[in-house]
Formats: C-alpha cells, structure tokens, sequence
C-alpha cells in the first residue's frame, strides 16, 4: 500500500446511489467542506440510473418518474450543492477518518472528518437458496440479467425459470419476455407472491407465465449448462417433484447489503441483516463512519434510501460541529414476529423524533406493530398488511433516560394464506 | 489430417491434471520433445480442482505403499517448489482431533503410524493444550494430534503454475482435445483426436478419472477406476478467524473424513463427503451430502453453523482397483499408466513426475539436458494471500487497469484478468479467469462483475460475447443476441 495519493476532504461518501447522493447534497448545502461521492460505476444514480421503468421518486416529485429521469434529479442536486461526484472509483478500505480508493486515474487516500458508507444491497447468492445440484453455465441474478439484456443486448438464453416474486423476478420476466426469450416459470418457495399484484398481471400474467407458489428448488440439472431445475412444494410431507426443462435460471430477490467494506473495517454488524448497526444518527460502531440507505437493511424503495441519507447527512454535520451525543445509548431488538429493524441502537435524547424500520419474518394481515421501552408501549401502528422484504415505517419519539432498558419491536397480525387464485394449474413441460 | 499428423513427440502425457503438468514441467528440463493433452480447455480441470487443497504429510498413509512414499516425498518438494513457481502455500499444520476418550488412546498409534512414514514434528496434546491452539473447538474435543507440516496450497495453481513453467520451456499443450483412440505407429503410438493425429514414442496416461478409458485404448482392459464423489461447502471470509489449523478428525478406513481447513484465499473449507458413484461427470452437491457436512462441522466447530456459505461445490475422486497407487512402467512397449491416484494426487504429483521420470529414463528413454532451461515463470501480479495490485499506487499510475476494480468482493482489477487471459497457458473460460484471479469467488458470487467479466473475454479473445464459455463448449455463458422483434420468426 505505497504511493496514494493525499487528498484532505470533510466528507467522504462511498456510493452515488440515492442514498450517498441524497447525504452528499444535504452535506455540501451545509457548507461542511469539501464533499467526495465516489461510485465503482461508469454511471452516478446507483440502481434507478439503470432503470428504464416508472415508479421513482414519487415522495418528492409527487409523479412516478423513469429509474433514469429520477437519478439525473438527484445527480443535478448533488452537483448544484457543490459535491463531487468521482466514478469508477473503487473503495478498497475505510478507516474513521479515512477511505483508500482505486480508479483508472489512481490509487487515493482520502483523509476526512467523517465517512459516509452508503453501499446498497445485493441480491443473496444462488447458492444460499439452490441446495443441491450441479454448477453450470446459465445461472443468474437479475443484476447480470439485466445488464445482458440492456447494455449489452445478449440474451441470458431461450428458456429461463425465474426464481422468487419480488418485483424485481416478476419485472425480469417481462424484461426477458419482450427481448424473445421464453420465461418456462416463475417460482417461489412462500405460498405467496411477494411483488405487487399489478406487477404480476403487467409482467407474468400478460404472457401467460406460469406461477409456481410454494415451491422451492430441489436442484439444478445440467453437466456443462443448464438443462432443467427440479422443484417441489416447500410444504414438508409432500414430495411431488416437478421437472422444469429451462437453459437458464435467474434467482432474483433476497437482497442483503453489501457490507464488506463495513465488514473488513471491523465495524459491528447486525446479526439479523449482517448491515452496519447504527443509531438514530446513522452512527455504526467506527467513530466518524456513518451508513445509510439499503446498506442497513437490504431493498428498501429509492425513496427511503434517500430519505435516509437525508437524515444522515443532518447527524454526520452535528457530528462535524461536536454537536452529536453519543450517549447513553439503549438496544433496539427484535420481538415476536420482527425479523430486523434499523436503528439497532438509541442514544437517549429527549423527545427526538425517529424513524424506526421493521420488517416482519412472514406476512400478516392487520398488522400491528408496537415499540415497547422497559415493557412499555411507547409507539405502535397498524398497517392493513406487512411483507418480510419491505420495512414499515414506525415513527417513534425516543424514550427518555427513565426508560433504560432495551427498546423491543414486534409485530402482530392475521398470518395470511397461501395464493390460491394465483396458484397456476399448468404444470410447466416441453 | 492437418499437418500435425507428422509431429513426432518423444513423449506425449494424456491428463493435464496436476499430475500431468508435474510431469510436464520435469519433463521439460531435457531435451525432448513432450506434448500434454487434455480433453478440457484448461489444466487442472478434473479431481485437480475440487478437493481439499491441502499438501498432506502423509502421516496417516499406510507405510510401505508407494502412496505413502509418494505422499511424504511431494510433501517435501512441494515446500520448495511452492515459493520457487511463486504459488501460494502456507504451512499452518494440522491437528487431528481425538473427539471421544477412546479416540485418544488411537492418537499414539497414529502418531507411531507418521513417524514409520517419515513424518517429523507430530506430537500429542492434552485437550487444554488443543482447546488453547483451537478455543472455538467443541469442549467435548478431549485432545489432538499435531502435524506441524500438513500445509495449504492453492490447488488451481498447482496445475497451472507447473503447465506455465513446461510451457515456457516448450511443451506443447493441446487444450480442448479428447483422445478418441490410440493406434500403435512406426515411433510408437498414434494418438488420435478429432482434429489431429500425435505421433509420440512413450505414451503417459495420467488421466484420472478418464485414465481407465485411455488403458483401455493401450489394450490395459482390467484397469479400472471409479468416481467417490466429495462434495465441499466454503465459508465467507469471515469463518477464518474460528480456524487456525487444518482441523481434521479421526480417519475411516474409506476417507480421511469430513475436515475443517482455512484456504490460502481467505475462506474456510468444510468436507468432503465420499460416496462412491458411477458416473464420472456428476459433478452435484446433494442435499443430503450438504447436511452430513454442516452435521459434522458443526460437531466439530460449533460457531461454524452460523457463518454465511458462499459456495459449494463437489469433486470426483479417482479410485482405483488397486489398494495402492498404480504406477507401471512398460519398457517394452514404452507406456506409463498413472492411476488410482485418488485425492492424494495434489501432494504427490511432484514426487510422482520425479519416480516416473527416473523410471522412464531407466527404462530406456535418454534424457540429455535442456540447455535453455529455466525453472520458474513470471509471477503474476497477484496470487492468494497477497495484497492486490491496486493497492499498489505506483502499479496503477503506470497501468491505469489495474485501478479499474471488475470483482468487488475480492478486488480484482481488469490488469489481473487481462493478465490472466494472456499468460504463457492462458485462461480461456470464465472459470479459467476464476481460477487465477479469484473473480467472481466472493461472497456476492458474480453478482456485480459476471457482465463485465464477459465484455473482457470477448474483447480480449476477439469474439463474440455468445461463444464466452464457463468451461469450454456446451458450457456457453449466454443465449447469444437478442435478436430485434421484425427480425423474429413467428
């Protein structure tokens, strides 16, 4: 690690998704100092930048915009307020008040006052999910899928299986529909679609894709590419096996951060999200590092991330001034029924009002969800329904220096049953 | 034919596993005209490549076998070759865990079993001593036989470091050409394959799994060989900090059994499984083999079961039906078969090229030195265990590539995949490029970097993205160009 170059900054944001840029904005409009976005790709905007559909930015530009149109936005804004933007620029390694980066144009420290991780999230690898089988060609994510079929115009093959159906797998199989591929299935192994219902009838129902709920892959088949997948119904006891002849399978879905620089620096990690944990100030273990956006908590929506990054940006310029507390801090953990809630930590300052984002382990219908504080109800909401890949907002006030003891969110609701008006009855064949 | 019908080899090796690039690359200081075939379109793409990646001591082998002899001398070579190919090797020793009383009492006769081998260092330790070496062991660990000389070795490497050096020293390699039949010739023997004909005075079969099949050619009817599936799980990196030691435990009379083992890539390796099969090319994990092994990992190493898994994979050993090795030399009709090597081959390869070419030479093949000779390769400007080029400033400045990060979980910039895609036995695939760089092999699993992995190969091979494989034909990446809608057929 010899000859980088020195650069002295305030403020050192690592990502130019809607998270970083929405931080870097907030923070050049304070006038903290010189403001650095770096970003490994070609393009700023993070994922709505390569992203042709509508449905971003609806909180603040009150339309849904195209991915590409709302990245501009938030590039523009970025760019006004003074922050720099500098791409293919990799971090290698942060450190408190330091980030080392690589670019084409070389290999640079920067030395801040304050770090801002704002690395997003990742769909989780094939393996986690496909137990069994073999490892041939024509095994994706929607990640390398859709850079195939949009930047370089390849398809990723004729006759792909989609796994999973969050948005992002129902949007693949249009994607791969409309490029002339033939999507054979759609599956899932929760008795339940996860995307919106809109999305299914837009994206799958439209070119009469079958839907698979409640069945997870058993195995992957093919010696040198993909021949077929087998699946069977996730219910234990019944072991119908169904062969799915397909070249590809895209697993899509399950985001998790991408937390390895977090992870390498040494910084506490969340054991429900494997993400930073931070407090209500974005604040993660590391003295001077902050997190934000989809980072902490896998995909949320564009605009949560850069709400998030928002609000980041306001802590890490108290923190600038020596204005942030830092203590004393109490636990924020999971109850019944919650599977991860960001902040995991709340340093108790009187009255501030903080976002709190829970997700639940499985879908409840009339769902409550409720804060407790040392066995105390402090907050609660309702929603008409909850799902495990996205997070509900909880607006809470946090509890004062009285109510020491670890703050508990859990969640309460109908379960909801399987689909069965969308449970196909086609079985996929030749 | 192509002209190549009239090359005449002294000496033609059929596997450029790691055994036939040992071969190679000792072959390669005299003065004779060798060539290594292979019907994969890289070296080191059978047991070579999925298997423990351990350089064993051998202490456990059974003593008289040439196995053993072989095991405890590769063992030995291989610490001095390791540095010399600039491979990465790290000599972090093994403990052999007692999980029972009972298992205690057999660790002195294993112990007396190494030094009949020849093994030095081994020594038996009480459980405080073992738990003190291991403290994320299982407190029912009542103690431990350490081997200070079992060693990790990048096992892509092995193969591919030892096919540079032979290949810089001019042997021919032929990547991507099953043997279809053997003929007996004026020289010898007439290898054939779909596109040439090789003429060779010896002929070594050392093919592994496929070695059966090229006996069979030679008129070797009975030798056979048989496939014992391993399959194998990788932790994230973060699994490294648990193991400090090969962590082994007692052996079976069919396998070393199920190990625990940090790579020299950072990870920590859990298996293998040994089912014995029929089919050479089942290459699939299974769920069953996968619980077995989280089972006995986490019997083992408790904290285990919570790291995240990156991969898994599975390998095929070569059994063979012999108890032993099977090395023959046949003078007379100047064959070398090579087989049964199972999963020791990794160790041994060194010292079986070195027993097989004295025994050649005994048998009649002059070997007159090469006089251009050079032992080692160009390092390559990253291998396992080491800091990156761009972590190199001076490096980037002068390379503006290798500032360009492709694979973000294990930073890989384009210079080393270029690199890779231009080396003396060049990677051809996208698991060539995995296998010498460690792109794609993080904990996102291509994630971010397979597209642009793929616009690399085509533009560095000058083809079509479409015919980028994994590992050579049928194994293509993509579907190929998606064609415009009035262009498609109904």
């Amino acid at each position: 690690m010899s000859d980088a170059r020195v650069l002295d900054v305030a403020v050192t944001v690592v990502g130019a998704g809607p998270a970083g840029l929405a931080a870097a904005t907030q923070l050049a409009a304070r006038g903290v100092g010189r403001v650095l976005v770096l970003d490994r790709e070609d393009l700023p905007g993070g994922l709505p930048a390569q992203s042709e559909h509508r449905g971003f930015g609806l909180r603040r530009h009150m339309i849904p915009l195209s991915g590409r149109r709302y990245a501009e936005h938030l590039v523009a804004d970025a760019t006004r307020a003074g922050a720099e933007i500098r791409l293919q620029c990799t971090a290698l390694k942060i450190a408190s008040r330091e980030v080392l980066a690589v670019s084409p144009q070389g290999l640079e420290r920067y030395r801040c006052r304050a770090v801002v991780l704002a690395t997003g999230c990742r769909e989780a690898p094939w393996p986690y999910r496909a137990a069994a089988g073999s490892r041939p060609a024509g095994i994706f994510n929607t990640a390398v899928v859709h850079r195939l079929l949009t930047l370089m115009r390849e398809l990723p093959g004729k006759r792909v299986v989609v796994v999973g159906s969050e948005d992002v797998g129902l949007m693949a199989v249009r994607l791969l529909q409309v490029a002339g591929a033939r999507v054979a299935a759609i599956v899932d192994e929760l008795p339940y679609l996860l995307g919106f219902r809109v999305n299914y009838l837009y994206s799958v129902a439209v070119f009469g894709v079958p839907l698979l709920l409640g069945h997870r892959v058993l195995r992957i088949l093919g010696r040198r590419r993909v021949v077929g997948i087998d699946v069977a119904p996730s219910a234990p006891g019944r072991a119908q096996i169904t062969h799915i002849p397909c070249d590809t399978v895209v697993f899509s879905g399950r985001f998790v951060p991408e937390s390895t620089l977090a992870l390498e620096a040494g910084i506490e990690m969340a054991p429900e999200t494997i993400g930073p944990a931070i407090t209500q100030h974005y604040q993660t273990s590391a003295a001077g590092v902050f997190a934000c956006g989809n980072v902490l908590h896998g995909a949320e929506s564009a605009d949560v991330a850069e709400y998030e990054g928002a609000r980041a940006a306001e802590a890490v310029s108290r923190y600038l001034a020596g204005r942030l507390p830092e203590e004393p801090q109490v636990r924020v953990v999971c109850g019944p029924a919650a599977a991860s809630v960001v902040p995991h930590r709340l340093v108790l300052t009187s009255g501030e009002a903080v976002p709190l984002l829970a997700r639940s382990v499985a879908p409840r219908r009339n769902a409550v969800i409720a804060i407790r504080a040392a066995g105390q109800r402090i907050a609660w909401a309702w929603r008409p329904w909850v799902v495990p890949h996205r997070a509900t907002m909880v607006r809470i006030s946090v509890p004062t220096v009285e109510h020491r003891g670890q703050v508990e969110v859990s969640i309460r609701g109908k379960r909801r049953g399987p689909d069965f008006t969308l449970r196909s009855s086609a079985v996929p064949g030749e | 034919m192509d002209a190549s019908t009239e090359e005449l080899f002294d000496v033609l090796i059929v596997g450029a596993g790691v055994v036939g690039c040992a071969l190679a690359r000792v072959l390669a200081r005299y003065a004779l005209r060798t060539g290594v075939i292979d019907r994969e379109v890289d070296v080191g793409e059978g047991t070579s490549k999925a298997n423990s990646a351990i350089v064993h001591t051998g202490f456990d082998a059974k003593p008289g076998t040439a196995e053993a002899r072989l095991v405890a001398r590769g063992s030995v070579l291989w610490a001095e070759l390791a540095p010399a190919l600039h491979l990465a090797y790290e000599r972090i020793g093994a403990l052999l865990v007692a999980a029972s009383p009972e298992q205690v009492t057999a660790l002195d006769g294993l112990r007396a079993n190494g030094l009949q081998n020849g093994v030095t260092g081994l020594d038996v330790l009480s459980r405080e001593e073992t738990l003190r070496l291991e403290p994320h062991l299982s407190p029912a660990a009542c103690g431990a036989l350490s081997v200070p000389g079992e060693s990790l070795i990048d096992p892509f490497g092995a193969a591919i470091a030892q096919a540079e050096v032979a290949a810089l020293n001019g042997v021919q390699f032929f990547l991507g050409e099953e043997v279809r039949a053997i003929d007996r010739g004026p020289a010898g023997h007439i290898v054939k394959t779909a596109a040439r004909r090789l003429q060779t005075r010896w002929l070594i079969d050392a093919a592994g799994l496929g070695s059966d099949e090229v006996a069979h050619m030679l008129g070797r009817r009975e030798v056979r060989v048989s496939p014992r599936k391993g399959e194998f799980i990788v932790f994230d990196k973060t699994a490294r900090r648990l193991v400090h030691h090969i962590l082994l435990p007692l052996p079976t009379r069919i396998s070393k059994g199920v190990l625990i083992a940090p790579t020299v890539f950072g990870n920590v390796l859990l298996g293998p499984t040994a089912e014995d099969g029929t089919d050479k090319t089942d290459l699939a994990v299974t769920q069953d083999g996968l619980r077995m092994l989280l089972d006995a990992g986490g019997r083992m190493l408790p904290d285990l079961a919570a790291e995240p898994i990156v991969s898994t994979y599975a390998g095929l050993r070569a059994v063979g039906d012999l108890a032993d090795y099977r090395l023959e030399v046949d003078p007379v009709r100047r064959i070398v078969l090579i087989s049964g090597i199972r999963s020791t081959g990794l160790t041994s390869s060194p010292a079986i090229a070195e027993d097989v070419v004295y025994r050649v030479q005994e048998a009649g093949l002059a070997l007159r030195p090469n006089a251009a000779y050079r032992p080692d390769r160009p390092a390559p400007s990253w291998r396992p265990g080491h800091l990156r080029p761009c972590l190199d400033g001076a490096k980037v400045s002068g390379a503006p590539r290798y500032g360009r990060i492709v694979c973000l979980c294990e930073t890989v910039s384009e210079g080393e995949i270029v690199e890779a895609l231009h080396r003396p036995v060049p990677a051809r695939t996208l698991d060539g490029v995995k296998k010498r760089t460690w792109a794609t092999a993080g904990r996102c699993q291509g994630y971010f970097c397979t597209a642009a992995l793929l616009a690399i190969l085509s533009r560095e091979g000058n083809a079509a993205v479409g015919a980028v494989t994994k590992r050579g034909p049928e194994s293509e990446i993509t579907g190929g160009r998606i064609i415009p809608r009035e262009r498609r057929g109904a």
